[in-house]
């Protein structure tokens, strides 16, 4: 069997990616990100937030070393700049009783650091939660397991298509741009320039976009999009195995019984 | 049975006061590969909406006359159904790929899964498409990255695999380069073989003279010639009407002229050649 015919085979059965956080099922992962980063909010310590975060960090590391390598670019970056603003912004300009040093409007407060720090850890632990969550979840993952629910075929196609339209903008101004550049319009340098060349492309870039958005319709319609059949599909996730779910079932119980014992008087 | 029939078809769309059609009737025959021509604006793409039924369903306007498709009135066909029976490929190469599929193989199954069609079924469909287009090789391929002629040909992969008997093709190589022509053309060139009736628009002149049974010409929303290739393509009044007619057909009217008439008027390049040769044979005798 060659590789066209392997892959061909491929949609044969229910697609696997080969890896164990990959291959769970989206609405398994989603029940876990949230049941994650909402016990850990709600516990409110700062080491179940922290543990938190580290958590997001494993699980990428875990689903594969290039989702691991975005995982960390763009979550870093993120997580840094809450840190860095929420700790002190608060630090500086949040009343408290300990009072380290002050300056006009600027006190630092013992109160105030630990108070960001609070916020920076919650923020994070929210963002790191819902990025781990797409990072190891593709999209196509999540629209065919809501299609399943029952959710309409549109509502999908709009999801999916909206990421892709993203792509197609980003492709298509950096088509004028060059197009531009080639005419001798100035494109490059410090910021000013760029942004006198970018601005004059935006109204026909969204213009072409809309208008490309029409033909988009009738493409699809001729493909029988709104077909009042159920529609089958070529691509199918495995069903959820029983493990799955009784792991759901105990962390989702783990979370409520330490948030109520959290609040119990 | 006529595939399509264009019964007294006015149309203007909204918000406008020029008819895009105005007063077309046409019978276009089980099996027959009917060219459309004629200048810009004449209605071409307007009537390919219609024999698609998205006018006026998708594109509003006021719309006369009925369009039947085997028969029956096109808005009493189920949207499903009416799409196995009308193929529609239309210019734009770029906007034809759904944009929600990672690999040309499931770009082709989207009619499909549309229409409920069983798992198993798919997977042979497109699999076999993708073999008789010459596509085999791009079925792994992100369809978002392929080139112009490689979407165009994965666009028409798309509707081969809903088999529908009738394809009404909208200028498919307006956006393409020789060989993304050329190869979409041995598609329809297919099509033909296996007596699918195929209506297609297209400015390439010499190629609706090569591959048409029959040509109707449009301008200014009315048919204003139509019949067997030959004879609407031979016919020198079309240049006065500012239709493109074959750069063999004037090259044919121009010998005439000086006196040199090459027996009947070429209207593809091989009859050209050949004609060519027979009189040049002729004058050394």
């Amino acid at each position: 069997m060659n590789s066209k015919e392997k892959f061909i085979n491929s949609f044969r059965n229910a697609k696997l990616h080969g890896n164990f956080i990959l291959d769970l099922n989206p609405f398994t992962k989603l029940n876990c990100a949230f049941a994650i980063f909402l016990g850990a909010a709600l516990l409110g310590h700062y080491w179940t937030r922290l543990a938190v975060i580290i958590i997001c960090y494993v699980i990428n590391a875990l689903s594969g070393k290039e989702n691991f390598k975005r995982f960390v670019k763009l979550y870093s970056f993120v997580a840094f700049l809450f840190f860095f603003f929420l700790i002190g912004l608060n630090t500086c300009f949040r009343p408290g009783e300990t009072l380290y040093w002050e300056w006009g409007i600027i006190g630092i407060t013992k109160e105030g650091f630990f108070y960001g720090l609070s916020m920076a850890l919650l923020i994070n632990e929210i963002c790191g939660s819902i990025m781990s969550f797409y990072m190891v979840t593709p999209m196509k993952d999540i629209m065919y397991s809501v299609e399943r629910l029952g959710a309409p075929r549109a509502a999908s196609y709009i999801m999916l298509a909206s990421m892709q339209s993203i792509i197609d903008l980003g492709k298509s101004a950096n088509t004028i741009m060059e197009s531009q550049s080639a005419r001798g319009v100035e494109t490059s340098g410090n910021l000013k320039t760029r942004a006198k060349a970018f601005v004059p492309i935006l109204f026909p870039l969204f213009l072409g976009a809309i208008a490309g958005t029409e033909e988009k319709t009738v493409a699809m319609e001729t493909r029988a999009f709104s077909a009042n059949r159920k529609p089958t599909h070529m691509y199918e996730l495995r069903k959820t195995p029983a493990l799955e779910k009784v792991f759901c079932v105990f962390l989702d119980l783990v979370v409520i019984i330490s948030v109520v014992w959290r609040f119990l008087p | 049975m006529n595939s399509i029939s264009l019964k007294n078809i006015r149309y203007k769309y909204p918000l406008t006061d020029h008819y895009a059609l105005d007063g077309v009737s046409f019978d276009f025959e089980e099996g027959k590969f009917y060219g459309i021509i004629g200048p810009n604006g004449s209605g071409k793409s307007t009537i390919c909406n219609l024999m698609k039924g998205l006018i006026p369903s998708f594109y509003l306007g006021d719309l006369e006359g009925t369009v039947e498709v085997q028969g029956k009135p096109v808005d009493e066909w189920e949207p499903e159904k009416l799409c196995t029976k009308v193929g529609y490929i239309f210019q734009n190469p770029f906007t034809q790929i759904s944009g929600i599929r990672d690999t040309v193989f499931e770009e082709i199954a989207i009619g499909l899964e549309n229409l409920g069609i069983d798992k198993e079924q798919m997977i042979q469909k497109a699999e076999e498409i993708t073999k008789r287009i010459g596509i085999y090789d791009l079925i792994e391929k992100n369809p978002n990255e392929l080139s112009g002629g490689q979407r165009q040909r994965v666009a028409f992969a798309s509707i081969l695999a809903m088999d529908t008997d009738i394809y009404v093709i909208d200028e498919p190589t307006s956006q393409l380069d020789p060989d993304g022509t050329e190869s979409v053309f041995k598609i329809i060139r297919s099509l033909k073989e296996q007596k699918k009736t195929v209506i297609l628009v297209e400015h390439k002149i010499e190629l609706m003279a090569k591959y048409a049974d029959e040509i109707i010409v449009l301008k200014d929303g009315k048919i204003i010639k139509s019949g067997p290739a030959r004879e609407v393509l031979s016919d020198y009044d079309l240049v006065n009407k500012k239709v493109a007619v074959p750069q063999t057909v004037l090259f044919g009217h121009e010998m005439e002229r000086a006196g040199k008439s090459l027996g009947k008027l070429p209207i593809t390049i091989d009859e050209a050649e050949v004609c060519v040769r027979e009189r040049m044979r002729g004058e050394q005798l």
